[in-house]
């Protein structure tokens, strides 16, 4: 049976209450209200000059990109539309985002936004495990066992920033760990929020399991 | 693609300019190789540096870190009073390159 639209919403909300970020769903009035107001404040274009550009951008972001925003409050998980279009991407999006939230815990804020932007090493390492938990969760719930090929070709082409060929090695050697860890020993990969949607929906989910190394039981 | 506004380029950028990533010390370890360290799969990137492989040990996920085939990963535990697994740094199996291993010691 496949994981339902509730069951993806708690096991969301259940990870990034382990990372210790806080959500917002972008459906809710209050996130609607904010694109809307982006949109709206354009017409302020020839006062506030190019910043006003990026308001209609921002708005759209809340449509179409998941992101975890830093925050004096702890990290701000927002989950796009098109990453709540289905439960079993939700749920893939949302371990990718709490392993980023945790990250911004474990560092702090303003660290990991410069380790984030000033090394491209330290942004492939966060994006490889990133990957890696996002294909051990599609892995656990649609039974598609992920390659190194493939996680390298999404790391590359969601990654907020470029990463340079270097990186794109370190990150394949991280994943092809990964890959070893979830296809060749049927253990999860060592990422915490990996472990933690594992542990959920084995408690709360377990028919939604298709994997069969990682069913209840098995 | 997601298309940064300049204010924020250029706020990253003094925080980028402000302050130093926090990168592992240089190990002088191989680009590419990887080991176990601490019950973790580590690689080693192309500034010569052991980079996580993960966020928690081995043990956390049931496993113990091995090293197959050139790849660090967690693995099962061997039963007991069965061959003993290739856990640490310098038990890694020979396709583990002798120059990651032999710096394992400065590495952490």
């Amino acid at each position: 049976m496949s994981l339902t639209p509730e069951q993806a919403a708690a096991l969301s909300a259940y990870l990034f209450e382990r990372a210790g970020a806080w959500y917002l769903d972008p459906s809710s009035d209050a996130v609607r209200t904010a694109g809307t107001v982006l949109r709206g404040l354009a017409f302020l274009a020839p006062v506030l000059g190019t910043a006003a550009a990026a308001l209609p951008a921002a708005a759209d972001v809340l449509d179409a990109r998941s992101l975890v925003l830093p925050t004096p409050a702890g990290p701000l998980v927002i989950v796009g539309a098109a990453d709540r279009a289905d439960p079993a991407r939700f749920a893939e999006a949302a371990v990718g985002l709490a392993v980023t939230a945790a990250g911004l815990m474990k560092v702090g804020e303003v660290q990991s936004i410069k380790d984030y932007l000033g090394s491209g090493e330290l942004r492939a390492v966060r994006e490889a495990h990133v990957r890696a938990a996002r294909g051990f969760v599609r892995y656990l719930l649609t039974g598609a066992a992920p390659t190194v090929d493939g996680l390298v070709a999404e790391l590359v082409a969601d990654a907020l920033l470029p990463i340079g060929d270097d990186e794109v090695k370190l990150a394949r050697g991280s994943l092809a760990s990964a890959v070893a860890s979830i296809v060749e020993e049927n253990l999860a990969p060592p990422v915490r929020a990996a472990l933690d949607a594992l542990a959920w929906l084995r408690q709360h989910a377990p028919e939604a399991i298709v994997a069969e190394p990682f069913k209840v039981g098995a | 693609m997601l298309t940064l506004p300049r204010g924020a380029l250029a706020l990253a950028a003094m925080l980028a300019l402000a302050c130093s990533p926090s990168l592992p010390p240089v190990a002088g370890c191989t680009p590419g190789a990887q080991r176990c360290h601490d019950d973790a799969p580590e690689v080693c990137s192309a500034s010569q540096r052991w980079e996580p492989a993960g966020t928690v040990p081995c043990a956390d996920v049931g496993g113990v870190c091995v090293v197959r085939g050139a790849i660090a990963r967690c693995g099962r535990a061997p039963a007991f009073g069965g061959p003993a697994a290739p856990s640490g740094d310098a038990s890694a199996p020979a396709a583990l390159d002798a120059a990651a291993a032999a710096t394992d010691g400065g590495a952490s």
